[in-house]
């Protein structure tokens, strides 16, 4: 049987912000195997940022438990963060920003440095290894943070809308990036997105949230053997699964919202 | 965006001034008790130059800036990222802070005797300026960074030499700026009261003998040090934040 990367049990979120209680994420059960590719779709403000922290044990959920499999254990770190701003230190230079993962988990500096340097070198960046973000563009910067994730010896990736102000060719350059280095390393991926289209090329799966409080409205499986060609967005099946989901978002979108519409 | 190291357009201005002041001086549009000319107050710097008085002074000061500074700021750095770090101590320490900063240190100074108080006077004076810009700047820091150096298992030591450190430096940096600058003022104003050496007791001095143009070569030697506390803060910025956008120095 496949073995479980986590396995969110029935959890809830509550925050208090100025004194009321706000509730960000309500009942969710989610699992995902080892080394598969799981996309969250939900609209934005839902809570998915909320979920992802939970996930990487960055807070702990007011109800519910999270359970980690052992078995996707291969003497790797657990978590790794991709996060569309701020993710890339701008005290660092591409080369410390891309071997950070690597430093704390305590590889030491030659090693690392040879490893962040050819990831640096597969986007694109190799002539700006000692460049600080500043000196980068927007979408240069967001390549540092993936490129990071990358090099870094982590089981499980959590990537929040990690290309999200990416131009459309830079964008679709990093999601084969990425898929070609899930399927070389077996890593397990969680997936944030706004684009409906991106989770439906990317994910094994993928989960639609609905508006906050989140809860999962429902979770649609992709077939594994399909080909994930960037290009098969235009195919009829993968348009109708995307028109599916888009009419789920709408459905339970807030009356505000529809009006809006 | 590259200027030339050199300020051309400031030096030309003071020139300017100075020949303005020097103008007037000569008509006897300035009373030459309130102003002596710049001529007459830089052969006074000469000459006190010459005979190793003004040295001697100069020494005193910078001794006693320079040790009351180093004391000050760095308990004030440590306190501030301490302050920073942890609410609890913040909403313990703050009301003490609040209260202890607007004293004025001078009025304690009769109660210390000797090096130590006028040491400690400086201490005090740069210790809140630094304290303070160094809790900010660790506030600042976007939670997010601490979110993505924990992700991959940071220990506190990496969050702190990787993540707290550098990121609240651009503050820290400001902070000495602004202490430098009190520091000289504490020290001199210090040295006005109590010392027998110092810039601040040349200028005491100066006035019992009404030798304006020496009080006012103190003045300018008191305005050549900010200038090299700039210099220093700048040259320190382009050590430690290498990372900034190199645009405006501190």
């Amino acid at each position: 049987m496949t073995d479980f990367e986590f396995h969110c049990d029935r959890i809830s979120h509550t925050f208090v912000n100025r004194g009321a209680a706000v509730r960000a994420i309500d009942g969710i059960t989610l699992s995902a195997r080892v080394g598969e590719f799981v996309c969250i779709v939900g609209p934005s403000g839902c809570g998915k940022s909320t979920l992802l922290r939970i996930i990487a044990e960055l807070l702990v959920p007011t109800e519910g438990a999270m359970i980690f499999g052992s078995a996707g254990d291969h003497g790797r770190h657990r978590t790794g963060l991709v996060f569309q701003d701020h993710g890339v230190f701008p005290w660092m230079t591409v080369l410390d920003n891309v071997a950070l993962g690597l430093e704390l988990q305590g590889v030491d500096r030659p090693e690392r440095e040879e490893r962040a340097r050819q990831f640096i070198a597969q986007a694109g960046l190799d002539e700006f290894e000692s460049s600080y973000p500043a000196e980068l563009s927007v979408g240069m910067r967001q390549r540092v943070g993936v490129a990071r994730a990358f090099a870094s010896d982590v089981q499980l990736l959590l990537m929040d809308e990690p290309f999200g102000s990416l131009d459309a060719q830079t964008k679709r350059a990093m999601q084969r990036d990425l898929l070609g280095l899930w399927k070389e390393a077996r890593r397990t991926v969680v997936y944030v997105t706004h684009d409906v289209e991106e989770a439906i090329t990317l994910g094994d799966r993928v989960v639609v949230l609905s508006p906050r409080p989140a809860r999962i409205i429902e979770e649609v499986n992709l077939a594994p053997e399909r080909s994930r060609d960037l290009r098969s967005r235009q195919h009829a099946d993968s348009r109708e699964l995307a028109s599916h989901i888009w009419d789920l978002l709408e459905q339970n979108a807030r009356p505000g919202l529809a009006v809006l519409k | 965006m590259k200027s030339s190291r050199i300020p051309v357009a400031s030096i030309a201005v003071a020139v300017l001034l100075l020949l303005l002041w020097e103008l007037f001086a000569r008509n006897g549009f300035i009373s030459p008790i309130v102003a002596p000319a710049p001529s007459r107050i830089i052969a006074a710097l000469i000459r006190e130059l010459q005979s190793g008085e003004l040295e001697l002074h100069m020494i005193a000061t910078v001794t006693r800036l320079v040790i009351g500074l180093s004391v000050g700021a760095t308990i004030g750095i440590l306190c501030g990222l301490a302050m920073g770090l942890s609410p609890r101590l913040r909403r313990f320490a703050d009301p003490f802070v609040a209260a202890a900063h607007p004293i004025p240190k001078i009025a304690i100074l009769p109660i210390g005797i000797g090096e130590l108080s006028k040491v400690a006077m400086v201490a005090l004076s740069v210790f809140f300026p630094l304290l303070i810009n160094t809790m900010m700047g660790v506030r600042q820091i976007s939670p997010v960074y601490f979110d993505v150096v924990k992700s991959y298992g940071a220990t506190r030591w990496k969050l702190f030499t990787r993540v707290v450190v550098p990121a609240s430096m651009p503050m820290i940096l400001s902070g000495l700026r602004i202490g430098l600058n009190i520091a000289l003022v504490v020290t001199i104003s210090v040295e006005i009261v109590t010392a027998s050496r110092g810039l601040g007791a040349l200028i005491w001095l100066s006035w019992e003998t009404m030798r304006i143009e020496v009080l006012y070569a103190t003045l300018f030697v008191t305005a050549a040090f900010g200038i090299c506390f700039n210099l220093l803060t700048q040259f320190l910025v382009a050590r430690l934040v290498p990372w900034a956008p190199r645009s405006d120095p501190a």
